[in-house]
């Protein structure tokens, strides 16, 4: 373009001004700018803040003996370490995360590839949608009466993990049938006409090219899961020694020491609270980072050009 | 293996065509059934729901030949050739009555299986729709899912004769494991075509192939079609009026779901019957 201009042209470029309203206008834009950077940064402090403490005073707090020994008293005096609480936080969410993980990535599979939008994966649709919405505490106190009193298995890692469960099942649910159905109508299509079934199609096409965001959806559950409290103090309830047991004996799990340790008023005690805390960080940055590693290599076949 | 028995089987079905057929509903489309005919339409009615989108057509497709369905955007060129290998099953309030007879057996009989019609009756997209993991895992899809070969060495050899056929082993042979969709717009066309090809496939359904092509590609595609009809029959939908010219035997010009004028290339195309076929071809009818 440049060469061609004449001068004549080039006079007229530089005369031709906006409409009236231009400057106007382009101040907005700048003020809208702005204001979404404030913002981002106002929302942002308190996180950035928050991360500091924790690490600040859980990194302080950080001592072998803390890592490995067992908790030493509970509600009152605390003390000792937190490895049976994290030894506990890892078995839950080891064992929720195998209970949860087939039914939800099944179940999406289902709302996704077969159901057609029947009346099923509209009710299931729903009830998942509500169940994400029901505080923890009520799927805890639910998972209390019925799996603790009811089943008779005590506090135990089976009830623990079974509430967890439930509590996860409606992100991987949604996660998994959305990833799906990102998926292009066209490769299914393409597959169809060459003779395949349904099946066929989901597992050598559909289940594979959705795999990484089904799991972005597992892992968020897991993450939030990791976070809960109010469900574990109902169903787990909290021990002093690691188990392995899945019924009738209570599991430690790091929340617990966050929530309780922090109110007892021994700097001993505080120390393991930032401890935890500082844990329970890294474990969700850990999944994360993980996750992340993860869908790479997943998706490094699709960008490759050989 | 199966597709020689299904081969045999058609043969020997031709053959004794005119003597077994008494029952029902495919009486009267076989006496009419001429040796060259692999496809024959008769009352056919598509419906979605209410709106009514092909009207009443009767049409044959011969062996060996290209039949181009030719057409304005929305006269029901796609549904016909969906409804041809039962692409259309799974779309929501698909209705059709009358038949569709290949090789004398109505395929909307409860005895065809469709997925075994696919394997019989191919298809290719308008839009390129390659899958997305390698060129070669693409070619071997669907002989994979039919178990086609015993070994490797076998699946080697299909992949590369359905690549040879669609023209494009010389541009990949030596990336045969990079993704298919590093490829341009007209290999992927082509590869999707060798996709098709490669479960050996009698006939081959092609819905506007080229419409999301650049020109050069268009034109290699429309050699292709030619090449193919050596060994399969094709139907190609394209609104595309120099295509349609270039590589068509036969031409059947459908309107509003209705099937205005059927006819040979190039006759149709010097001398429509129709005041709309000709206001179509003259480019006064979009």
């Amino acid at each position: 373009m440049a060469q061609v201009e004449t001068p004549q042209e080039k006079r007229k470029l530089v005369e031709i001004r906006g409409p009236r309203n231009f400057r106007s206008r382009v101040l907005t834009d700048k003020i809208a700018k702005t204001a979404c950077l404030g913002v981002i940064l106002v929302a942002f402090y308190p996180f950035a803040d928050i991360l500091y403490l924790f690490i600040l005073n859980g990194v302080r707090s950080i001592s072998w003996a803390r890592l490995t020994e067992n908790t030493v008293g509970g509600n009152s005096l605390g003390g000792g370490g937190l490895s049976n609480a994290l030894e506990g936080s890892l078995f839950l969410i080891g064992l929720s995360a195998l209970i949860v993980v087939p039914i939800g990535v099944f179940g999406g599979v289902y709302l996704a590839e077969f159901s057609n939008n029947n009346w099923i994966s509209k009710v299931s649709r729903f009830t998942a949608d509500i169940l994400a919405g029901v505080p923890s505490i009520v799927l805890g106190y639910v998972g209390f009466s019925l799996l603790v009193l009811y089943f008779g298995w005590g506090f135990s890692a089976m009830a623990a993990a079974i509430t967890l469960a439930v509590l996860m099942f409606p992100y991987i649910l949604r996660t998994t049938e959305l990833a799906l159905r990102r998926v292009p109508e066209s490769i299914r299509e393409g597959a169809l006409a060459l003779g395949s079934n349904k099946t066929s199609i989901i597992n050598r096409l559909t289940l594979r090219f959705a795999l990484p965001g089904i799991l972005t959806g597992v892992l968020l559950a897991i993450s939030i899961s990791v976070g809960e409290t109010a469900p574990l103090i109902y169903t787990a309830s909290f021990s002093n020694y690691a188990t392995t047991q899945l019924f009738h004996s209570p599991v430690g799990y790091l929340t617990y020491m966050v929530f309780v340790f922090s109110q007892i008023p021994t700097s001993e005690a505080h120390a393991l609270a930032y401890l935890a805390s500082l844990l329970l960080v890294l474990i969700v940055l850990a999944i994360n980072l993980a996750s992340r590693v993860g869908l790479r290599r997943l998706t490094k076949p699709l960008e490759s050009e050989g | 293996m199966d597709l020689m028995e299904a081969q045999q089987e058609r043969m020997s079905k031709e053959k004794s065509e005119t003597l077994e057929r008494s029952d029902e509903n495919t009486s009267s489309i076989n006496s009419q059934m001429s040796p060259g005919d692999r496809i024959r339409m008769s009352s056919l009615n598509v419906y979605y729901g209410n709106s009514h989108v092909l009207k009443d057509l009767n049409l044959t497709i011969e062996d060996r030949k290209i039949t181009v369905i030719m057409g304005p955007s929305g006269c029901g060129k796609s549904t016909l050739i969906r409804t041809l290998n039962r692409m259309n099953d799974t779309v929501h309030a698909f209705k059709l009555t009358g038949e569709i007879a290949l090789d004398g057996i109505n395929i909307y009989s409860k005895e065809v299986n469709p997925t075994l019609l696919k394997l019989r009756v191919g298809m290719v997209f308008q839009k390129p729709n390659p899958f997305p993991i390698s060129i070669y895992d693409n070619v071997a899809f669907g002989p994979k899912i039919h178990k086609l070969s015993k070994n490797r060495a076998e699946m080697d050899e299909i992949v590369m004769q359905a690549l040879k056929q669609a023209a494009l082993w010389e541009e990949v042979k030596d990336r045969l494991k990079a993704n298919a969709l590093s490829l341009s717009g007209g290999q992927q066309q082509r590869l999707c075509i060798a996709r098709a090809l490669a479960v050996r496939p009698e006939i081959l359904l092609l819905d506007e192939p080229a419409s999301a092509l650049d020109p050069g590609s268009t034109a290699k595609v429309q050699e292709l079609m030619v090449e193919l009809k050596k060994d399969l029959t094709l139907v190609l939908v394209t609104h595309n009026m120099q295509q349609a010219a270039t590589v068509a035997n036969k031409v059947a010009f459908l309107y509003n779901g209705s099937l205005v004028e059927v006819g040979q290339s190039p006759d149709i195309f010097e001398n429509p019957q129709k005041k709309v076929t000709e206001d179509y071809i003259s480019g006064r009818l979009t």
